[in-house]
């Protein structure tokens, strides 16, 4: 067995307080119990996912509010065309 | 030394030169001596795979031959369901009772088909996260380096595709579980056409995400794998309910009237480590046009949004499956995993709904790129597989191209395209139309008539 850790690099980074409260509520309102350090470590991945829905909603548009993806009738129609 | 194939075992099995017992030795043996290393399973069927592989001998004896996969070794990744036997998703959490009593229809058609499945292999903590050490399941490695990941989450099935321990197997593919093992081990998968392999009896990740789909040495082991795989199965609602078929017969190597958009603007997004990213795809590309194939650059100007789109989505159906679990078991899930589901807390109902309809809007655009090609090509990952120590966990999936195309369901192969300055795998991309499965097949099948990277052998599975 090789003697080499598979444990993954620590975060280097250090969110801002601000976004450790946030995140914290949030976490509490859906009924979980992170430790300070796993709330410290998801509020560095806030920024970076509230950025993607950020840009998510630039480029939905008008586009119909279809909650569920169903390629099928798509793909069906892409082979019969 | 050149791995086996399906291929050619399945041509030796028929021609007298081995048996199924045969086979199933040869790799239990090399599992024997690797297994303890590599971590590729989590549980290991001996004695029903023997049983598997006399019965196969005997009706190939009879003349009862039920195809290709007949008495061949094949993996299946922990969150499919295998009858009689618990599917752990590499988790405390998981009701061992679940499925048990039934083979998930996947695992039924290979079985029907003939095929020995030697066990159930290891994945990430319900197909997301990374391995914790200090949860009792095998860390998966890489057979090339095992300091370095083999990429998740169908890490056991794509390490021993690999290292030899079964020629063929099962992976899953929400943001790319298929092919960036497959990319980091120096092996070829597929990503089926969302809803052309039924799910059901597979432990969900996130339910307009998930794929199956087979992972192999080659373009046409996995094309004889979807053969046997793809249908309908009404227990999925999401299947499809006309499916091609005719894979594995649409492989001729010849590529002539075929139009092959490259995308080379995704790479720049993330760090080339080893700088041979780019000199693959440009090999792998000449290679295809070798081939007969005509050559076209394209850009994927809906790329990130693509890929923020399965981030999103990914995270908010994996909470809603996992929420009430994790209320309660929070400390049995794996801490990687956890960290990864915990992020579907942050986001609103609103930003959901926004991912779909963005989705909808990536994909329509995605549609215009393709309606000028047959197929896009594209680099599978960043790098080759990381050590483990340098994974950073908030960035790991900016360095992987995959999730954008599980947004969009299309089919999408991944295949071995050379080799690191030191050795380590590297892949390329092939994207299809919906339903195409059996054409990006064979541009990876084609590619393979004129390479050797899948074959090679990491010198683990070689040294005595």
């Amino acid at each position: 067995m090789t003697d080499v850790s598979p444990e993954v690099s620590p975060d280097v980074q250090s969110p801002p307080q601000t976004t450790v409260e946030l995140v914290r509520a949030l976490t509490t309102a859906a009924g979980l119990a992170p430790s300070a350090a796993e709330i410290e470590s998801l509020a560095v991945a806030y920024p970076i996912l509230r950025g993607a829905a950020d840009r998510l909603q630039a480029i939905a548009g008008d586009t119909d509010p279809a909650p569920v993806f169903n390629p099928v009738p798509m793909f069906q129609a892409a082979r019969d065309a | 030394m050149t791995a086996l194939t399906i291929t050619e075992a399945a041509r030796r099995l028929r021609s007298g030169q081995a048996t199924a017992v045969d086979l199933l030795r040869q790799v239990s043996d090399l599992a024997d001596k690797l297994d303890p290393q590599l971590g590729v399973y989590i549980t290991r069927f001996a004695g029903r795979a023997q049983e598997a592989a006399e019965r196969a001998d005997r009706e190939l004896a009879a003349g009862l031959d039920r195809g290709p996969l007949h008495g061949i070794p094949l993996g299946v990744k922990d969150i499919l369901a295998t009858k009689g036997w618990a599917t752990t998703g590499q988790s405390l959490v998981n009701d061992p009772s679940w499925w048990q009593d039934r083979d998930a229809p996947v695992v039924a058609r290979l079985r029907a088909a003939g095929a020995v499945i030697t066990g159930k292999t290891t994945t990430m903590e319900y197909a997301i996260g990374l391995p914790d050490p200090d949860k009792p399941f095998p860390v998966p490695r890489n057979p090339w380096d095992p300091v370095t990941w083999p990429g998740g989450s169908s890490s056991g099935t794509g390490a021993g595709v690999a290292a030899g321990l079964f020629l063929g197997g099962l992976g899953t593919d929400t943001g790319g579980s298929i092919r960036i093992p497959a990319a980091y081990c120096g092996i070829t998968g597929h990503k089926p056409t969302y809803g052309l392999v039924p799910r059901a009896g597979c432990l969900p990740l996130g339910f307009s995400l998930d794929h199956i789909g087979p992972m192999a040495r080659s373009a046409a082991d996995c094309a004889l794998m979807l053969d046997v795989m793809a249908g309908h199965d009404s227990l999925d609602p999401a299947a499809q309910p006309d499916v091609p078929g005719g894979y594995a017969a649409a492989l001729t190597g010849d590529l002539t009237g075929l139009r092959i958009g490259v995308e080379r603007t995704i790479p720049l997004s993330a760090p080339d480590r080893d700088g041979a990213v780019i000199p693959a795809l440009n090999d792998t590309a000449a290679a295809l046009a070798a081939a007969g194939a005509e050559l076209v650059d394209v850009t994927i100007p809906v790329y990130r949004d693509l890929a923020d789109a399965d981030t999103i989505i990914m995270a908010s159906e994996a909470f809603s499956y996992h929420r009430d679990m994790m209320r309660e078991r929070w400390a049995d899930y794996g801490r990687y995993t956890r960290a990864f589901i915990a992020q579907g807390a942050l986001l609103s109902a609103a930003d959901y709904v926004t991912a779909q309809r963005a989705r909808r809007v990536a994909c329509a655009a995605l549609d215009d790129v393709l309606a000028t090609v047959d197929v896009i090509l594209t680099p599978t990952a960043a790098t080759a597989a990381p050590a483990y120590e340098d994974i950073d966990l908030h960035t790991l999936m900016a360095v992987i191209f995959t999730g954008a195309f599980n947004s969009t369901g299309l089919p999408v192969l991944a295949a071995p395209a050379g080799f690191t300055t030191s050795g380590m795998p590297l892949s390329v991309q092939v994207i299809g139309h919906p339903l195409a499965d059996a054409t990006v097949l064979a541009v990876g099948d084609a590619l393979q008539r004129r390479t050797a990277h899948h074959l090679a052998e990491p010198e683990i599975a070689t040294h005595d």
